[in-house]
């Protein structure tokens, strides 16, 4: 059921950002909820221990504050119990990505991603960027891919939408153009 | 073959790529979440319509959105879903789920999509786009059933009438001869399309084995029927999505015949396979079952593809304002022209009362009900006339026709009613003897070999025979020869009087001319067969 989870990690997601918000640790909660992303997303062990249903939920919070206490706010900590102590432990990864999201939409900040055929050098950046915000209107974060089977221009993605400019798609037009004669 | 030279090549693929578009421009994008069973969860295309298609993939995967969610978009996929992953990127592509239909589609076998699968190559333009979902014509662009469809089958055209615009459904179990009478309404109509004046026949084939639509495309061609004939075939190896949508398909194409002003009719074979199909993508998209786990919405399904049959009105300036009209067809659109639909259910042992028959059969304007015992009884077609009937029908059956087989039906099912009753009896009164008598008799007129459409005329000599009792004489056994040597007589001596019949006039002297040739004949009949010099 990844899509109800979805669901739900955006839920969860958005209560703890109203709670960041009416105390005033946006920016720390932003940072804090990105590293236990990283750190869920490294060790998947983590996942299959919160899971199990062997393990006691007393011993899964100790884990998970043994991990974190140092690290994050003792808000975000207080979340993470919560989520444990309701048996959704294994969800904790699905809710700190969902929380990057709600926290860039809170901020009306845009994802941008640029995919190219050769890495970008330092002046075709600032022009994508440039580009980039004009078309958006907000703030950006960006994000650069690399494929050498686009063989040459550029894919840029905002949110849902594609501009795709690359050399690869141009062929593959004029190969249904050819195929429609 | 003449040498063709790499210059000449390379200034036509020039010519040809002087007028290519470049430019690009912002597409939707959503990316798969999960991909299963023909259905694909996509999250993004935030913008989508319910019924847009998306364009999956570079190979031409397309899908129909049909689920809006909170998060995601719940897509039916019309193709292999092996070729999409999680995290592939989709496009939307603005346009809902359409079909190209012309004339150059006539004598073919399509698929769902339109495209060609009987390997006669490309379909020829002019092809217009039209919609496989869109709303039935208003009240205003209707005009009521007033043109007969003949089907070629006695027990029907006497009994149960289809008018032009009708919706009649066709029930019975398996093994009945549905299609029997399906295919034999198309051959019926080679007549009209000899004298110019076509009905255009679609036959959809839903959910059937490839080799029983290979069978009835085989014998449609045989007796001359693929000319006037489109067929639509989506076989029970495609995924479920492409089997539900073929109906829709199906009316698309009749209803470009219908807007031009002309004639067709669809037949779906068979509504019941739709809706299993509907129900496996009801059920995967997670849309609550119902009863018999059909969705809430199968009603509606059926509702709406059987109310695109129509009888558009006649004037041409009213039809012209008609709803709904693709772009496509806009300057096209003449009045006057007709769908009919003959939607197929079948019936588990007889059961009518199940959730889809129910269902269809309060949608048509009436049913032609056919059983397993009058099958094996040899009464073919399986007929059961005492529960068919044809609600519009009868207004648009030809006046000889209404004079000769009017009380038919009424008779028939009195016979049946004493049939029954005279099992036990062993003393019969004469009146109860000569209702059975000749009720019997009509039996025999009403059974009709496959493949073998009589034309309204001979149906009508035959019947008038058979309803004013000129048959009583004849033992049972010689009925068919003697209908035969009636038709053949008719034929060589009255020529006239079968015109007459076929211009829908009845008097006085039609029925006497008919009377003396059934007298000639009975001689003939009852005559020894003379052996050959």
């Amino acid at each position: 059921m990844p899509q109800n989870n979805r669901m739900l990690n955006t839920r969860y997601a958005r209560a703890l950002l109203s709670l960041a918000v009416e105390n005033n640790i946006l920016e720390r909660s932003y940072a804090d909820m990105k590293m236990v992303h990283e750190v869920f997303r490294q060790n998947k062990e983590l996942t299959v221990v919160l899971i199990s249903p062997v393990v006691r939920n007393a011993k899964k919070q100790k884990l998970v504050s043994h991990i974190f206490q140092n690290g994050v706010h003792p808000l975000m900590l207080r979340f993470m119990m919560i989520i444990i102590r309701k048996q959704r432990g294994n969800m904790l990864e699905g809710i700190s990505g969902a929380y990057l999201t709600v926290y860039k939409q809170y901020l009306g900040i845009e994802q941008v991603k640029v995919t190219t055929a050769v890495p970008l050098n330092d002046s075709l950046r600032d022009r994508a960027m440039e580009a980039a915000r004009k078309l958006t209107m907000h703030e950006i974060e960006f994000e650069e891919a690399v494929d050498p089977d686009l063989i040459g221009g550029f894919i840029l993605n905002l949110g849902d939408k594609q501009y795709n400019a690359s050399v690869k798609r141009r062929f593959q037009q004029i190969k249904k153009h050819l195929q429609n004669l | 073959m003449s040498q063709i030279k790499p210059s000449e090549i390379s200034a036509i693929l020039r010519q040809e790529m002087a007028g290519f578009n470049m430019e690009t421009e912002l597409e939707e994008t959503g990316t798969v979440l999960q991909v299963g069973d023909g259905i694909a969860r996509i999250y993004g295309l935030s913008n989508a319509w319910s019924g847009e298609m998306i364009s999956c993939n570079d190979n031409g995967l397309t899908g129909v959105v049909l689920n809006l969610e909170e998060d995601n978009a719940g897509v039916v996929l019309l193709g292999d879903s092996r070729n999409l992953k999680e995290g592939d990127i989709v496009k939307r592509t603005g346009r809902i789920v359409s079909v190209k239909v012309g004339e150059a589609l006539l004598g073919r076998v399509v698929n769902t999509l339109g495209q060609p699968i009987d390997g006669k190559g490309n379909i020829e333009d002019p092809l217009y786009e039209m919609p496989l979902e869109r709303k039935a014509p208003g009240v205003i662009y209707r005009q009521p059933v007033n043109e007969p469809l003949q089907t070629g089958i006695k027990a029907i055209d006497a009994m149960i009438p289809i008018g032009r615009g009708q919706r009649e459904l066709i029930i019975g179990d398996r093994q009945t001869g549905k299609t029997a009478i399906a295919i034999d309404t198309i051959i019926s109509q080679r007549e009209c399309y000899e004298k110019g004046k076509p009905v255009f026949c679609v036959y959809v084939a839903i959910g059937q084995k490839g080799s029983t639509v290979a069978n009835i495309v085989e014998q449609l061609e045989k007796h001359g029927a693929m000319p006037y004939t489109v067929v639509v075939a989506s076989s029970a190896s495609e995924p479920a999505a492409m089997q539900f949508f073929a109906p829709f398909t199906g009316a698309a194409i009749g209803e470009f015949f219908r807007d031009t002003g002309r004639h067709a009719l669809v037949i779906y074979d068979d509504l019941s396979k739709q809706a299993v199909s509907y129900r496996e993508v009801s059920l995967l998209l997670r849309r609550p079952p119902g009863r018999e786990a059909f969705p809430g919405d199968v009603f509606y399904l059926h509702s709406r593809l059987l109310e695109r049959a129509a009888k558009i009105i006649a004037s041409d300036n009213i039809a012209q304002k008609m709803n709904d009209v693709p772009d496509s067809i806009k300057e096209m659109v003449r009045g006057g022209g007709s769908l009919t639909a003959l939607p197929i259910v079948e019936t588990q042992s007889g059961d009518v009362s199940a959730y889809i028959p129910t269902n269809v059969i309060s949608i048509t304007d009436g049913q032609i009900f056919l059983e397993t015992s009058l099958f094996n009884a040899g009464v073919r077609p399986a007929i059961n006339v005492g529960i068919s009937v044809s609600r519009v029908g009868g207004n648009a059956q030809m006046v000889p026709m209404k004079k000769v087989a009017g009380t038919l039906k009424i008779d028939q099912a009195q016979y049946r009613e004493l049939e029954a009753f005279a099992k036990f009896g062993t003393d019969l009164d004469p009146e109860t003897k000569a209702i059975l008598d000749k009720g019997a008799r009509n039996m025999e007129i009403l059974k009709q070999g496959q493949f073998r459409p009589l034309p309204a005329e001979e149906q009508v000599i035959i019947l008038y025979c058979g309803t004013r009792g000129l048959l009583m004489d004849l033992p049972l056994l010689k009925i068919s020869q003697f209908e035969k040597e009636l038709v053949r007589y008719m034929r060589e001596k009255h020529p006239d009087v079968l015109q007459q019949i076929k211009e829908g006039r009845w008097d006085q002297q039609t029925g006497e001319a008919i009377g003396e040739g059934a007298k000639e004949c009975m001689a003939a009949v009852h005559a020894p067969t003379k052996e050959p010099s």
